[in-house]
């Protein structure tokens, strides 16, 4: 017989290590954290329904394909607008900034969320994945089906633009 | 100058460490050398918010055992099933038939009394939870397409999302239909509020125009139809009477009363007075400290009789 993720063990266990990083996946396209919920939510609800003809070594490029269809049918039109939590600044640097690059670094970071909106998708979710999700360009590009010079084109146009666009603002 | 850089995967090599050492001087001497570190070190401080995994596995649990406990579709069966099945469902509607409406679910009524609180979980994870006097009817039916809820009287609803069954909550005075997830509803005598605490939600009064709330804003129906009350923001994360409490800016007495009455099911005579105006909060475990508190601030002075109270001037 074959393996499956119809057994409920299976499958929390395939919801617990995946679902975070998909909603953050879906965030990075989409800009919206709650509605990135609801994508996760309908994909985890298919992979549910299909479970039988889904393994759990599949199950993770099923989710994102799903995630993804799901995402292009119904958000793109939306407005893509950014709200990141800034790292916790408890931890202190070795030589503490003074007052005025504090204030520096949060305006840049409001103006690095706006760039982040107005980026393209493709290359916005490939610096955010590298940035954020810390995946090597070869885990991406797995991710997304596409080749490593494809995903460091991405990376390379990604920095171009922002650092146009951060000017810009 | 800037040939270096029409070498298409620069950045991303430099970022990874694989650039060989004279790309690698050649960056760090361009000019825009220091903006790419400064833009990488501000998108390494970027986080997105907890994902609250277990979380969404509790929503994401609730959703399917109410799907479960729908029913599924058949399988192909033997015969004799069918047949004995049949005969069952023959003999089971002709004594069921006198509570049967077609087409017509009677629904679930939830309800509290005075100084009574209640918090009902809804079939898909959703939650609300009933201030005193108050009750909600839930229609089952169409839950899949359209979650219905009919309010009478003052409710907190927690939401969950789901884009293709959208959250109803309906009374006399109008309609709020939810786009994103906490917001109470007052619908009272004269009264019909709307705070919305975290999402968005549309609200329709009858006769009056819908108007979208996003979080931490509150609106007002305006009487006789005249639409709603300028958009204001509210400051608390919950309503105050989910504590225990009764909080008011500038409130008019007769809301302020009104309110007290269905918290310790006392009636109350303020002759002239329901237009004065109350800022201040009172709990709803003791009627002597919330009167104190209320005349209190406006200078008056109350008696208590048996289940009636008098609020008179000084």
């Amino acid at each position: 017989m074959q393996r499956n993720t119809c057994q409920p063990e299976t499958f929390q266990e395939l919801f617990m290590q995946l679902a975070g990083g998909l909603r953050r996946f879906v965030y990075f396209k989409s800009g919206n954290w709650e509605a990135a919920e609801d994508y996760v939510q309908e994909a985890y609800l298919r992979l549910w329904k299909n479970c039988s003809e889904v393994t759990p070594e599949k199950a993770k490029s099923y989710l994102y394909t799903v995630a993804n269809n799901l995402f292009l049918d119904e958000m793109r039109h939306n407005q893509v607008k950014f709200k990141f939590q800034e790292a916790s600044t408890s931890a202190p640097s070795p030589n503490a900034p003074a007052p005025d690059f504090e204030l520096e670094t949060k305006e840049f970071q409001q103006k690095l969320e706006q760039a982040l909106a107005a980026l393209p998708e493709n290359q916005r979710v490939v610096f955010l994945m590298n940035r954020i999700e810390k995946m090597t360009y070869a885990e991406i590009a797995e991710q997304l089906e596409l080749s490593v010079k494809a995903v460091e084109k991405r990376m390379h146009g990604a920095l171009l633009e922002l650092r146009k666009l951060t000017a810009k603002i | 100058m800037n040939q270096i850089f029409d070498d298409d995967t620069l950045l991303a090599r430099w970022l990874s460490g694989t650039l060989t050492e004279q790309e690698k001087r050649q960056l760090e001497q361009h000019p825009d050398f220091p903006d790419f570190e400064r833009l990488v070190r501000a998108a390494d401080r970027l986080r997105t918010p907890d994902p609250e995994v277990p979380g969404m596995w509790n929503r994401f649990s609730q959703k399917i055992a109410f799907l479960q406990a729908a029913p599924k579709p058949q399988s192909r069966r033997k015969l004799l099933y069918w047949i004995s099945a049949a005969a069952a469902a023959v003999i089971l509607l002709v004594f069921a038939w006198p509570f049967l409406q077609p087409g017509k679910e009677q629904p679930m009524l939830v309800s509290t009394g005075v100084g009574e609180r209640k918090t009902v979980r809804l079939p898909d994870g959703s939650s609300v939870r009933l201030n005193a006097v108050s009750s909600i009817s839930i229609y089952k039916d169409q839950w899949d397409h359209q979650r219905r809820i009919q309010l009478d009287g003052e409710a907190l609803f927690e939401v969950v999302k789901n884009p293709n069954a959208p959250f109803l909550v309906e009374s006399t005075q109008g309609t709020v239909t939810v786009l994103g997830t906490v917001f109470s509803v007052k619908t009272r005598a004269d009264e019909y509020a709307v705070h919305c605490f975290s999402g968005r939600v549309k609200a329709e009064a009858a006769a009056a125009q819908s108007i979208i709330l996003n979080a931490g804003q509150q609106s007002t129906a305006l009487q006789n139809g005249q639409g709603w009350s300028p958009v204001e923001p509210t400051k608390d994360t919950l309503p105050p009477w989910t504590s225990g409490n009764s909080r008011y800016e500038n409130a008019r007495l007769a809301t302020v009363l009104a309110d007290l009455k269905i918290q310790y099911g006392v009636t109350i005579q303020a002759n002239g007075l329901n237009d004065r105006q109350f800022t201040g909060a009172y709990p709803h475990n003791n009627l002597d400290v919330a009167l104190k508190i209320i005349c209190g601030a406006l200078e008056l002075q109350y008696e208590i009789k048996g289940k009636t109270v008098t609020i008179l001037p000084k």
